[in-house]
């Protein structure tokens, strides 16, 4: 049975933000993953360049992504596609 | 619905690239959900916070949603446990509140006692925040798949895919959706379904606003319902709307706008698309003079757990092991999952005879059988599933139920599982984590008698019999109860209970489709010290049968229907849920007799149907081991349909009788047969036309329903509920009907 996991976007300093965890570790193929924003911005978890990977919608503030399930083992470098020079996120998924 | 923008075509697109490195590993931070070591098994099975009517004759309690971390395990080869936030009960009993426990266990929520005659009165909040779940809302337009819950996969094909999505599946209402939506369903109630009684089809969602901030708020919804109470207690639950406290309808009125006005859907900003708001629903709903879908952080449930009197009423409520748990359409699996359930134990002459009986010497154990997770089970992400979740007791896994030498306890059994039936297989001579797979003990170390089902009480005559199980095979579909009367050795020891989870077909053929896992341990038994000599209860003393309880004669039926559980596409009759569609219409205060078949042939389908119990009157299992066994009497020939018939060897064994039917509330239909032919439509023998499905060319495969007889009294209490597969992922996804009790009596006068 798979394990949920919450990666939350906290806003910081200034217009920054920040992924919490920044490595979310310890993550199997099936488990499943959310982002939840806290920030007051829209923000847009994902793989640039790839379409077919990763969120289909921004993120509103104060709510939460749909699941994202990696289906497959490696590590996920993840980043704010709306705010592209961001530092980004990892997935660690074994 | 503002369409939906595409990640990856704007700006940000190829400012970086896709890093998959497989194996690669990095440190990790610190997070709220994490790896934990697993809680050991054989810890002491926990008692639950209880919240009791007092001899009041009023059930008072606060039940609240909340989240919380727990820790759970996971089902894989390699075991791994981790804290996770769950949408959990807690309780507080108002006349004497008591800290909720802290504990890491996902325990269930307070078990309630009440008595036969009392009435209920339980102000229910839901102040879950929904950030700490993945997306999902209410509403949307029928037929749709916008509101329906959704996953991002790794691949083209499960881009934002619905969950159990692709060519044919799940549209709204029929998918999952809206979980941080609840109501509360308290199973086994015989009461009104309406307005604040056992109505499911409330929609109540999170209160607006964070902690310690949230709308409404605990005292504000207190004060403003205690006039609601008040009357409630003098003229029980209300008919209309209108006549809730005024200011109470004013703050709802605010909240449901709020939320609309609020809410982001698909990452659009705030307000919702009017397809998904809800305050347009309630207002038109109030407009017809009925009780609004949709509740914002709070309601109130107020009804009669009424007293049997043959001057006022055709039943009673029938004292017994009941229960209650989430069950808004479309989230019911993952809401009972992730462990919003709770026993609710209705004492009546039940207990009085029992306890004349045995004194204050037997003691009870309220054992709550669930199956935690956080993902709605089986995954349709491709590949091998993952096996589904392990089985606990309120909370732990083998946990350790103490008893002395020779003393029989009463164990109130409740298979709150949301997707597996639990059968009692045995007990063994040792306390292990791992059933050894070998012949049950004989005589079985630790006995047991069963004196209940589904929250009933059996007649003298069945517990004479016996109907239920007696240190044999005792099987549990989900939503099933049992009170057992369990008695320890006379000698120390301690001692396995081993189940067997399975689709509820392990009473039929082992080593057929759907065949059981192998035997695991549910709890342990510890015996140990010595006490008073105590035995199964004789007849002579056995708790006397309430009269409303009586046998439903033929000659009491006054309507007979069939309904057919597919196989596949969760429909009955053919179909999935109707929005808004009555699908059976009883008469008040009248009986009927229902045939309730099942096509599909890798599972039985737990029936259940809200408010009335009923009575099983007839089996018929094609897949049973003697009807599946060429030369058996009871063999069922698929060349010969006179053969597809009940048999009174199988039948023996799960509906004995009559006189003295058993009642339930939930029963699994038994698994149809399912044969490819060699013979096509012009050329099947006629016989078996009826059993047919053909393509347009080729050959036909013949389809064996199995099914059940029940009977049942609508009676006591208009108003419209639910039946459902309770096997809950189905029934989310569309394996439910609407069925509405209509009044037997009229106003008009005619000359």
């Amino acid at each position: 049975m798979p394990f949920t996991w919450q990666i939350n976007i906290n806003k910081t300093t200034g217009s920054g933000f920040a992924y919490e965890p920044s490595t979310l570790s310890d993550v199997a193929v099936n488990d499943q993953i959310i982002w939840t924003n806290n920030d007051d911005k829209p923000h847009w978890p994902g793989i640039p360049g790839n379409n077919t990977y990763f969120m289909a919608n921004q993120i509103w503030p104060d709510s939460s992504s749909d699941t994202f399930i990696p289906g497959v083992t490696g590590t996920v470098s993840y980043i704010d596609s709306l705010h592209p020079t961001a530092p980004g996120g990892k997935i660690v998924v074994s | 619905m503002t369409a939906v923008r595409r990640f990856g075509l704007g700006a940000a697109a190829g400012a970086a690239a896709l890093l998959l490195v497989v194996g690669a590993r990095v440190p990790a931070s610190a997070q709220a959900q994490k790896i934990v070591p697993c809680p050991a098994q054989g810890q002491p099975l926990l008692p639950m916070p209880e919240i009791s009517s007092h001899n009041t004759g009023k059930l008072k309690a606060t039940l609240r949603l909340i989240d919380t971390t727990r820790v759970l395990w996971d089902s894989g080869s390699t075991p791994r446990c981790a804290t996770q936030y769950l949408r959990v009960f807690e309780g507080t009993d108002p006349t004497n509140p008591k800290p909720w426990p802290t504990g890491s266990d996902p325990i269930p929520g307070p078990t309630f006692r009440a008595k036969v005659g009392d009435l209920v009165e339980i102000t229910f909040f839901n102040e879950i925040n929904p950030l700490n779940f993945a997306a999902t809302l209410d509403h949307s337009v029928k037929g749709s798949t916008a509101a329906c819950d959704k996953f991002v996969g790794s691949t083209s094909a499960t881009k934002s895919a619905p969950i159990y999505g692709g060519a044919g599946g799940d549209v709204f209402p029929n998918c999952l959706h809206g979980s941080t939506t609840t109501n509360v369903h308290y199973h086994g109630t015989h009461t009104t379904p309406s307005t604040t009684g056992d109505n499911v089809l409330l929609f109540v969602r999170p209160a607006l606003g964070k902690k310690p901030n949230l709308m409404p708020s605990e005292s504000q919804t207190n004060t403003l319902l205690a006039p609601f109470f008040q009357k409630c207690e003098t003229s029980g639950p209300p008919k209309y709307w209108k006549d809730m406290p005024l200011a109470w309808q004013a703050l709802q009125h605010k909240l449901t706008l709020q939320y609309d006005t609020t809410t982001s859907m698909a990452g659009q900003p705030p307000p919702l698309p009017l397809a998904s708001q809800i305050t347009p629903v309630n207002t038109h709903e109030i407009s017809q003079g009925l009780w609004p879908q949709y509740h914002i952080g709070a309601v109130p449930y107020c009804f009669p757990l009424p007293k049997y009197d043959p001057a006022k009423m055709r039943m009673g409520q029938a004292p017994g092991t009941h229960w209650y748990h989430a069950h808004k359409h479309g989230s019911t699996a993952l809401n009972v999952a992730t462990g919003m359930t709770g026993a609710f134990i209705i004492e009546g002459k039940y207990d009085d005879d029992l306890k004349a009986y045995y004194g204050a010497g037997l003691r009870q154990q309220v054992l709550m059988i669930q199956q935690l997770g956080t993902a709605p089970f089986p995954l349709m992400t491709g590949g091998q599933p993952p096996a589904p979740p392990p089985i606990s007791v309120n909370g732990r896994l083998n946990p350790v139920v103490t008893m002395r030498q020779g003393e029989v306890q009463m164990w109130r059994v409740l298979n709150g599982a949301f997707r597996d039936a639990i059968q009692f297989a045995y007990f063994q001579n040792q306390s292990a984590n791992q059933c050894a797979a070998t012949t049950p003990p004989a005589p079985p170390p630790v006995q047991w008698r069963q004196i209940a089902q589904d929250g009933v009480q059996f007649n003298v005559a069945n517990y004479e019999r016996p109907a239920g199980a007696v240190n044999t095979q005792l099987n549990l579909a989900p939503a099933n109860r049992a009170d057992l009367l369990v008695k320890a050795p006379a000698t120390p020891g301690t001692f396995t209970l081993c189940v067997v989870r399975n689709n509820a077909l392990f009473i039929q053929n082992p080593s057929g489709i759907g065949a059981p896992l192998p035997p695991s341990p549910l709890l342990t038994v510890n015996v140990t010290g010595t006490g008073p000599a105590m035995d199964f209860i004789p007849p002579a003393k056995f708790p006397t049968f309430p009269a409303f309880l009586k046998d439903i004669q033929p000659s009491e039926i006054h309507k007979w229907r069939e309904l057919v559980f597919g196989a596949g596409f969760n429909t009955i009759d053919g179909k999935k849920f109707e929005d808004g569609v009555v699908n059976q219409q009883m008469t008040l205060n009248t009986a009927e007799e229902w045939t309730v078949k099942n096509q599909a042939d890798d599972k039985s389908h737990p029936f259940h149907i809200h408010i009335n119990p009923f009575q099983i009157i007839e089996v018929f299992e094609p897949n049973a081991p003697e009807a599946t066994t060429p030369g058996n009497p009871c063999f069922v020939d698929p060349n010969n349909p006179a053969t597809f018939k009940p048999c009174p060897a199988i039948q023996a064994k799960v509906a004995p009788g009559p006189p003295w039917w058993i009642w339930w509330d939930t029963f699994a239909i038994p698994s149809g047969r399912q044969i490819q032919l060699t013979c096509t439509k012009a050329t099947c023998a006629p016989a078996l036309q009826p059993y047919l499905q053909c393509p347009a060319t080729g050959n036909c495969k013949e389809f064996i329903p199995g099914w059940f007889k029940m009977r049942s009294r609508f009676v006591d209490f208009t108003g419209q509920y639910v039946l459902h597969c309770h096997i809950l992922i189905h029934e989310d996804r569309g394996m439910m009907q609407l069925v509405e009790v209509i009044s037997d009596k009229t106003m008009y006068t005619h000359h």
